[in-house]
């Protein structure tokens, strides 16, 4: 076979005078630019582009435009990129796929010989006995079947997500989708045309209508529309969003008018051997003529129905080949230089690696004319593209004429024109795309000058009725494998199978052979499909649907849906501080934190005997205020506040509906009418959208309103702690003045603050709030000030240390989602007699029986530390679980916090904690291990 | 802006009364940039990276991105009636909903003119001084519509000059801004915990487009204010 580059040519899309050399299977190419891929092994010679998914048949350039599966390859390691519309690119390496070790050598060919033995749904049907058969055999059929190989490297190259609004969105840059971009742009409407070749124009190029392509391009582009070339639409989601991935970027459009014009894409005919290399559609032998100069066969018959097939028929013989056309027309116009068999079609393909010829007779006949060839061309057998208007919304009809589905109903943002919408011609096309063009910029809101005289003119235009089409019998008879599908290798043998089988819908056959359901997602095969099930049920084409619409259209590669990575991260302002003091962070829900700065270890004596410094600005803070504040609180919380005083601080636990633990914090009466609230970190949002809610429901009058990001916030704690404040605030800090569980305003560090004397670490205690934009400033002399007492920053770790030993129970890892304070011990806080509070109903319930379990402390000398979520053990049978484990150097053994059974609950009780094959012997304690009588904190 | 800009070498001088400064979250990332830093009213603000020009020209011809935390910011929650007029003169009044406004003003103490809108407002609305709850970022030129395509979904034609909403950059919740000025400019303000990423991710798309960061000489000699 020799496939070799015709002389120049004015509309050829090749640049002679560039080279560009690429490498397929270790053989180096010359190519020019402008070539594909495709192209360019189609000028040396190289006629098998791939092995088909199943059997291994040899399969060569079939469509040119993108829409079947024949040429996927592997390029620079990105496996099924389509070879057909692949630009070249100097020293791009591609790989022929599913061979070994060559596609025109496939040792796996043998495959096609055995495939009586793979009918469909074979998987269901054997090697399931003896049971182990499938284990064995299903990663042999794996290896053996698919497409390329998932490359294991991963691709961390960049990728954009962009997302556009554009007034108007034309989908689709052929002669109606340009016509279209042309008349909304031109009304001042935003217009983006999206186009999925690298040259919009559509079939028009390759068609001998470059001329009007460039034409219509220019137009478009003069007046303004934004034309995006190698940018498929891949998917339309509810909005309407329309995603398209251009290179190395996806697309997300919210336009107010999108104009469908997505063609109509050329279908196969099915006859035996309708598979082999040399058989392709029209659009590719056109293309290679016309944009690369590659003539693909010396003698070529073209089967159509259409004067597009005789048209293409010309196109051949003007470059060179012999050329016969088969007509299904028994009336087809004749020739003077190409011969006419009328009323004829291809009963069969005869050849191995290539076709070598055919054998054509009357349809429905078994036998025929055998005529040599190297070349088949079915030219003019069209199926509307309607799979992303009817993702749209759209509703299909079936239309006589054209013998298709059509959109009938559209939703009223959305138009459908062109051969999508069953335009006969180029010229209805383009009337139909400028309609369109005007009418969504109208209803974005523009105003349009079409003209009554040319609206007319073009309404006209646009309802031209073309010829009924005529399409090839549904299949031929005889021996020998006629493809309804090419991408999933499936039969027009084995649909009538699975039909017989029940499978007799095109949804079913769709789910049990997998037609349709290929890399080409039905472009080439639904209309074969369809007749092929309509014949097998005794159903006409009207009335077997295609199967629904869904993303992805086409193929599009994760990595460009998944697009920039992201991850919002928050930081305090005080982060650098953190950073230049050796913190190594941890992330602690969004926000990342120091885990430890020296060692925990460290950190922890640091505050039991001197003094530490913790960055606590991740707390969620509200500021709650108006004549309601209380009688918000009232509700939100189970304990009191109406008696709270104004620089009193409370400590207090949100509960859902059923009583179960939201959420702990602090509650600061800062003045009659405004309250400071402290929330856990990680449940900042949770409860601000929680007490938003119910604030709309109750209608008190307050204002609630998160500052979390407007205090930094920092934990001043141990024994020398006071010592330090002394030298940061003129305020009154002795423990008479500014007492256990007060809190104060103040001026700390030059900076007004809110102070509370709390003790999470069990230490004396000062969280001093401020300002957050003075964080480092106030760090630096807070750091400054505590030199002389041997300050240290402390992290989380240090800090989760000091609570346990205090055991105070940190919201979410020692408590679950059916945690009430009652089982954890902060029952004291639980006012019943209160008019009403959230989960009040729920604990009035719980409040007359005994909890089931308890949440209680434990010592151990094991020489491992129990993980969080250990096992508590009884006789070998879990009944609780490990929620917090840390070596103590305070209490000189590990202390920990459990869940365990209610009757558990009593001081010095020995149980079991295992994780792993260990078993850890512990013994309950109740009370802190630490300063259980809490003089420190209150000192 | 009102106010003098007190210029000082890296890193900024400490004001006079040895108070606190206040720094924008990005701060450091400023530095690392080589930024000029100078203090204005109490908060260290980038006046150039070191070249003004070339700053103004990506302003006016391409994109910038200037740290503008140090804006000074009123939340205002309730009912917004009884509290009009809500600015003075400079001030940008953003109405976020019928019953939230945002007030951005020059750098600077606002503490009186916040209680004075508390006390006119009594208990209809909640007036806050929102300055530090925020880090806010000018993103100015004509390459604006790029750079939002590729950090949001929102729709940016949707805001008139002058307007204001919520809308989500770079996966964050964020107060935009967009200003009535001679080049394109919109002011994203998001919660300044957020401030560092925001600045970041921002900056490399502006990186991207062509543009780069810049100061606020460069954007006040343009006409910002």
């Amino acid at each position: 076979m020799s496939w070799k580059r015709l002389p120049a040519a004015p509309d050829e899309a090749i640049d002679r005078k560039e080279l560009v050399t690429i490498s397929v299977d270790g053989r180096r190419l010359q190519a020019f630019a402008g070539d594909t891929i495709g192209s360019a092994m189609a000028a040396a010679g190289i006629t098998v582009t791939a092995r088909s998914f199943k059997y291994h048949r040899p399969r060569g350039l079939f469509c040119m435009t993108g829409a079947c599966p024949n040429c996927l390859v592997g390029v620079d390691g990105v496996p099924n990129v389509r070879a057909c519309t692949e630009p070249v690119r100097d020293g791009m390496t591609v790989v022929l796929q599913n061979a070994w070790p060559s596609v025109k050598r496939d040792v796996h060919g043998w495959l096609n010989t055995f495939s009586f033995m793979m009918p469909p749904g074979f998987y269901y049907k054997v090697f399931q006995h003896p049971r182990w058969a499938w284990r064995v055999v299903e990663p042999l059929i794996r290896s053996k079947a698919g497409l390329g190989v998932v490359p294991q490297q991963g691709d961390h190259s960049r990728r954009e997500k962009i997302t556009l609004h554009p007034d108007v969105l034309v989908v689709g840059g052929g002669a109606a989708g340009l016509a279209a971009a042309a008349e909304a742009a031109r009304a001042g409407a935003a217009t983006v045309l999206l186009e999925q070749a690298q040259e919009a124009g559509g079939h028009l190029l390759g068609s001998g209508g470059e001329a009007q392509a460039a034409e219509l391009r220019g137009e478009a582009e003069s007046a303004g529309a934004r034309i995006l070339t190698g940018t498929p639409a891949f998917g339309v989601f509810d909005g309407p969003l329309i995603a398209a991935a251009g290179p190395r970027t996806l697309y997300r459009f919210r336009a107010r008018q999108v104009v469908f014009a997505t063609g109509a894409i050329e279908q196969m005919a099915v006859f035996p051997n309708n598979d082999l290399p040399g058989v392709m559609l029209s659009s590719a032998s056109e293309r290679l003529v016309r944009r690369y100069r590659i003539l693909p066969g010396q003698r070529a018959v073209v089967l159509t129905a259409s004067e597009h097939g005789h048209a293409s028929a010309r196109t051949l013989r003007d470059a060179g080949a012999s050329v016969t056309i088969v007509d299904l027309r028994p009336d087809a116009p004749s020739h003077e230089e190409i011969p006419v068999l009328a009323g004829s079609t291809i009963l069969r393909a005869h050849g191995r690696r290539h076709v070598e010829g055919v054998t054509v007779g009357a349809p429905g006949s078994t036998s025929g004319r055998r005529l040599s060839c190297d070349l088949v061309v079915l030219a003019g057998f069209t199926a509307p593209s309607t799979n992303l208007v009817a993702q749209a919304g759209a509703t299909l009809g079936f239309d006589e004429r054209s013998q298709a589905f059509l959109p009938v109903e559209l939703p009223p943002t959305v138009h459908a024109v062109g051969a999508a919408a069953g335009a006969a011609s180029v010229e209805a096309a383009v009337a139909q795309g400028r309609l369109a063009g005007l009418e969504a910029a109208a209803a974005s809101g523009f105003e349009t000058s079409g003209g009554a005289e040319r609206i007319d003119a073009l309404r006209r235009a646009a309802s031209e009725a073309g010829d009924p089409v005529v399409l090839p019998p549904e299949a031929a008879s005889g021996d020998g494998k006629q493809f309804a599908c090419l991408c999933m290798d499936v039969t027009n043998k084995e649909l009538k199978f699975a039909v017989r089988e029940g499978f007799d819908s095109m949804e079913l056959l769709k789910r049990y052979t997998t037609i349709t359901m290929g890399p080409c997602q039905g472009k080439a095969c639904m209309l074969s499909s369809q007749r092929l099930c309509g014949k097998a049920t005794g159903h006409a084409l009207g009335e077997t649907r295609p199967t629904t619409a869904r993303p992805p259209w086409t193929p599009v590669e994760l990595g460009t849906l998944a697009g920039a990575r992201l991850t919002p991260r928050k930081e305090t302002t005080i982060h650098d501080r953190h950073a230049d003091a050796g913190a190594t962070f941890m992330w602690a829900g969004d926000w990342r934190r120091p885990h430890h700065y020296a060692t925990p270890e460290d950190e922890v004596a640091a505050v039991r005997t001197g003094v530490g410094l913790i960055d606590v600005s991740t707390l969620g803070k509200f500021k709650i205020r108006g004549p309601g504040a209380v009688e918000l609180l009232e509700r939100l919380y189970p304990n009191r506040f109406e008696d709270q005083k104004p620089g009193r601080v409370r400590y207090g636990a949100m509960l859902n509906d059923e009583g179960v633990i939201l959420d702990d914090g602090t509650v600061c009466r800062l003045s009659e009418e405004e309250f400071f609230v402290t929330v856990t970190t990680g449940n900042t949002a949770a409860i601000e959208r929680w007490m938003t809610w119910w604030l709309a429901d109750w209608s008190f009058d307050v204002q609630v309103l998160n500052v979390t990001g407007a205090f930094a916030a920092v934990n001043l704690a141990g024994p020398e702690a006071r010592g330090v404040m002394e030298l940061l605030t003129e305020g009154d800090v002795s423990a008479e003045g500014f007492p256990y569980m007060a809190c104060r305003q103040m001026e700390v560090a030059g900076v007004a603050s809110i102070v509370l004397r709390v003790g999470f670490v069990g230490e004396l205690s000062y969280e001093i709030h401020f300002p957050s934009m003075y964080g480092q400033d106030v760090w630096d002399r807070m750091m400054q000030a505590g030199e002389g007492f041997g300050v240290k920053p402390f992290g989380l770790e240090a800090q989760r240390i000091l609570r346990l030993e205090k055991q105070h129970i940190l919201v979410g890892q020692d408590t679950d989602a059916e945690s009430d304070p009652y089982e954890v011990g902060l029952g004291w806080m639980v006012k019943l007699d209160k008019p009403d509070f959230l989960g009040k109903r729920s604990l009035l319930d719980l409040g007359s029986s005994e909890p089931g379990e308890r949440l209680v402390g434990w010592t151990a000398e094991p020489a491992i530390v129990p993980p969080e979520g250990s096992s508590v053990v009884h006789e070998g049978v879990w009944v609780g679980r490990v929620t917090s484990a840390r070596r103590s150097q305070a209490a000189g053994k590990v202390v920990g916090l459990a869940w365990v059974p209610s009757g558990w609950a009593e001081d010095g009780r020995p149980f079991d904690i295992q994780f792993a094959s260990v078993t850890v012997h512990a013994r309950v304690h109740l009370e802190p291990f630490y300063d259980p009588s809490g003089s420190r904190l209150r000192s | 802006m009102s106010g003098t800009i007190a210029t000082s070498a890296v890193p900024a001088a400490r004001p006079s009364d040895d108070r606190p400064v206040l720094r924008s979250p990005s701060g450091s990332m400023h530095a690392a940039l080589g930024a000029a830093l100078a203090l204005h009213s109490g908060w260290e603000i980038v006046r150039s990276y070191g070249e003004p020009d070339e700053e103004r020209k990506s302003i006016v011809e391409a994109l910038a991105i200037v740290d503008v935390t140090a804006r000074a910011k009123i939340d205002v929650r309730g009912d917004l009636a009884c509290v009009e007029p809500l600015g003075a003169e400079g001030d940008v009044v953003a109405r976020l909903s019928p019953r939230w406004a945002m007030i951005f003003a020059a750098p600077g103490d606002i503490g009186d003119r916040v209680q004075a809108l508390q006390d006119r407002a009594g208990t209809a609305a909640m007036v806050t001084d929102a300055t530090h709850l925020y880090a806010g970022y000018a993103l100015c030129g004509p390459l604006l519509p790029d750079l939002l395509a590729r950090v949001t979904g929102w729709n940016p034609a949707s805001l008139p000059p002058g307007g204001a909403t919520g809308a989500p950059i770079a996966d964050v919740r964020a107060v935009v801004v967009r200003r009535e000025t001679p080049f394109p400019v919109v002011e994203v303000y998001v919660s300044s915990e957020l401030g560092r990423y925001v600045w970041e991710t921002l900056l490399g798309v502006v990186t991207s487009l062509g543009g780069g960061p810049a100061g606020w000489d460069a954007l006040r000699a343009e006409g910002w204010s």
